[in-house]
């Protein structure tokens, strides 16, 4: 089956939109969190219009739930609100580590990643996960070799200090090779490459959680009845408000 | 034309239908004011927050109202500034959307020339020009209002503003939320004699406001005279009563200055009692007509947002790009 499909991600400085028609992938992007707010509606028309494509025409909306910037979360979330209520569409909601640990494996063909968002004041986002091949989903889609993995959740995500950041000892040597993704592994790089030193491959810092990388994910999810009505389509903030 | 309107500037999520030929058709709103209540003040954030949880229930609710279809909608106002950033953004960012998901225009509105506009909605209506006195816990302002789009500030509130005065007053009294309303019920029982705080900037010439002198007095006197119950209820009234002084003098000067025969008064301190009888006796004796719109109007609501956008859309303005642009601070 041939989904058409809008992916969301502003939870990072890196916004981005992605669409899939008929197996093919369209994406654009903007660097600047105050920039997301003026090209992301923008971004969206043009990939839209660019494919002969109405909103009414898409099966579903998936957006990066967060954790990540409290405005560009919201700011997704209230996008895909706002047109899936227009249409009555399905949201699919993903984390934004899960759509980075997914990121990271579309870039490196890596299976365990440990994703590391820098969180501000001390803290970061952090979660890990594993990436099987899935079988049963022959599915490519261009450009990328985007295929339905198996995205599995080691750790779920949690905001922490990086020096509290641990993964038992049995779960870390499931994996031979870890990478390190995201922008804490930047901000915290000596004390996270420490600590994981033995089990780490290498570490991107300058990988983001890409909305092509949700695509994949809500295709598995929506296959699963995993739907949300709009207004239930809300941002995971792990932080309190005050 | 039906015009939903979206209002999230501050503390209230609000939606309504205005129809250029029926009037307003439907309005909901949801107040925060309990989530903010234990923090004494409006914490941005969460503001934000409950804003994004609220929108759809509401627009829903205002649809099933007007009994009409989302479909129905030909343009969508929102509140685009002055107010919290990350507040404005919600709605902004939800009627962008909704606008360029339905195929319809989409207007930005400024929260204050609704204000000003508001007591359009009403049956019996004030005609232009008049002189509006806006009242609230954002703002203090007086604007002779030639007609639609044209306002001149005639003055404004140097520090807080007069709703901000009396919460912080009634903070410092003790009082629960909302303070207003708290204090205005506790100066009924206090003694206007005893006490008699300062009137700032009414010596001078001129239609700005300052209140915040008088907050520090207030200040002192509860430090001095302590707490017991009728002392705060005599700081209360005497409060009240230099703070109603100065809004009733500033109006009357307004009124000197501009020979406006109308006076509208709108905002949350518009609800005041003893403010609206001090302005009833003035126009009175000026022989003029005085508008009080309806408290749901006065207070933060989407009806104005929704009447002030629809009357830009008609007028052929209309956001001419998609970015979502909001305005924290925006002068009218």
């Amino acid at each position: 089956m041939s989904y058409t499909i809008l992916a969301l991600e502003t939870s990072t400085e890196r916004c981005s939109v992605a669409l899939l028609v008929h197996n093919h992938l369209l994406e654009q992007q903007e660097e600047g969190t105050q920039k997301a707010s003026l090209h992301v509606l923008g971004m969206i028309h043009n990939l839209l219009s660019k494919s002969n494509i109405f909103f009414s025409n898409l099966d579903l909306i998936v957006f990066g739930q967060g954790p990540g910037t409290f405005t560009g979360v919201r700011l997704g979330a209230s996008i895909a609100q706002s047109l899936a209520f227009a249409h009555d569409l399905p949201i699919v909601a993903v984390s934004s580590l899960a759509c980075l640990a997914e990121e990271a494996h579309l870039t490196f063909s890596k299976g365990a990643v440990l994703g590391v968002q820098d969180a501000r004041m001390g803290a970061v986002y952090w979660g890990a996960y594993q990436i099987e091949e899935n079988n049963h989903y022959p599915l490519s889609l261009t450009p990328y070799p985007l295929s339905l993995t198996l995205l599995k959740t080691i750790i779920p995500d949690t905001l922490q200090k990086p020096s509290e950041i641990s993964i038992p000892e049995n779960l870390l040597s499931k994996a031979t090779e870890w990478v390190g993704v995201g922008s804490g592994w930047k901000a915290y790089s000596s004390v996270l490459e420490t600590r994981f030193a033995p089990y780490l491959h290498h570490s991107f810092p300058n990988c983001y959680p890409m909305a092509r990388a949700l695509i994949p994910l809500a295709i598995q999810k929506f296959e699963k009845g995993e739907t949300l009505q709009p207004e239930h389509a809300l941002p995971v903030y792990l932080r309190e408000a005050l | 034309m039906r015009v939903l309107g979206l209002e999230t500037s501050c503390d209230e999520t609000a939606v309504a239908l205005y129809d250029t030929e029926q009037g307003l058709v439907a309005h909901c709103l949801n107040s925060q004011i309990a989530l903010h209540a234990p923090y004494g003040g409006v914490v941005p954030e969460i503001a934000s927050r409950d804003h994004i949880r609220k929108i759809i229930p509401l627009l829903k609710n205002t649809l099933r109202e007007a009994n009409l279809k989302k479909t129905d909608i030909e343009g969508i106002a929102y509140t685009a500034g002055p107010g919290l950033i990350g507040a404005l953004l919600v709605g902004a960012t939800f009627g962008k959307a909704l606008g360029l998901a339905l195929n319809i225009p989409t207007i930005a509105v400024h929260h204050m020339e609704a204000h000003l506009l508001a007591p359009l909605l009403e049956t019996r209506k004030p005609s232009f020009p008049f002189l509006a006195l806006l009242v609230s816990g954002g703002h203090t302002l007086l604007v002779r209002v030639q007609a639609f789009g044209s306002y001149t500030i005639l003055g404004g509130s140097r520090d807080d503003a007069v709703g901000e005065a009396f919460d912080k007053t009634a903070q410092l009294l003790g009082l629960g939320l909302p303070g207003g309303s708290e204090l205005e019920k506790l100066a009924l029982q206090g003694n206007p004699h005893r006490f008699s705080f300062p009137r700032p900037m009414l010596k001078r010439p001129g239609l700005d406001f300052s209140f915040s002198g008088l907050k520090t007095a207030v200040s002192r006197k509860v430090s001095e005279e302590g707490k017991d119950s009728q002392t705060k209820a005599d700081i209360a009234r005497a409060f009240q009563d230099a703070v109603i002084d100065i809004l009733v003098k500033k109006c009357h000067r307004a009124l000197l200055a501009t020979k406006l025969t109308t006076l509208v008064v709108g905002g949350g301190v518009a609800a005041n009692q003893s403010l609206r009888s001090r302005l009833f006796t003035l126009m009175e004796k000026w022989g003029g007509e005085l508008f009080f719109p309806k408290l749901e109007y006065c207070t933060d609501n989407a009806a104005m947002i929704a009447y002030t956008g629809a009357l830009k859309l008609i007028n052929g303005q209309r956001d001419d790009h998609s970015e979502i642009r909001v305005y924290p601070r925006w002068d009218l």
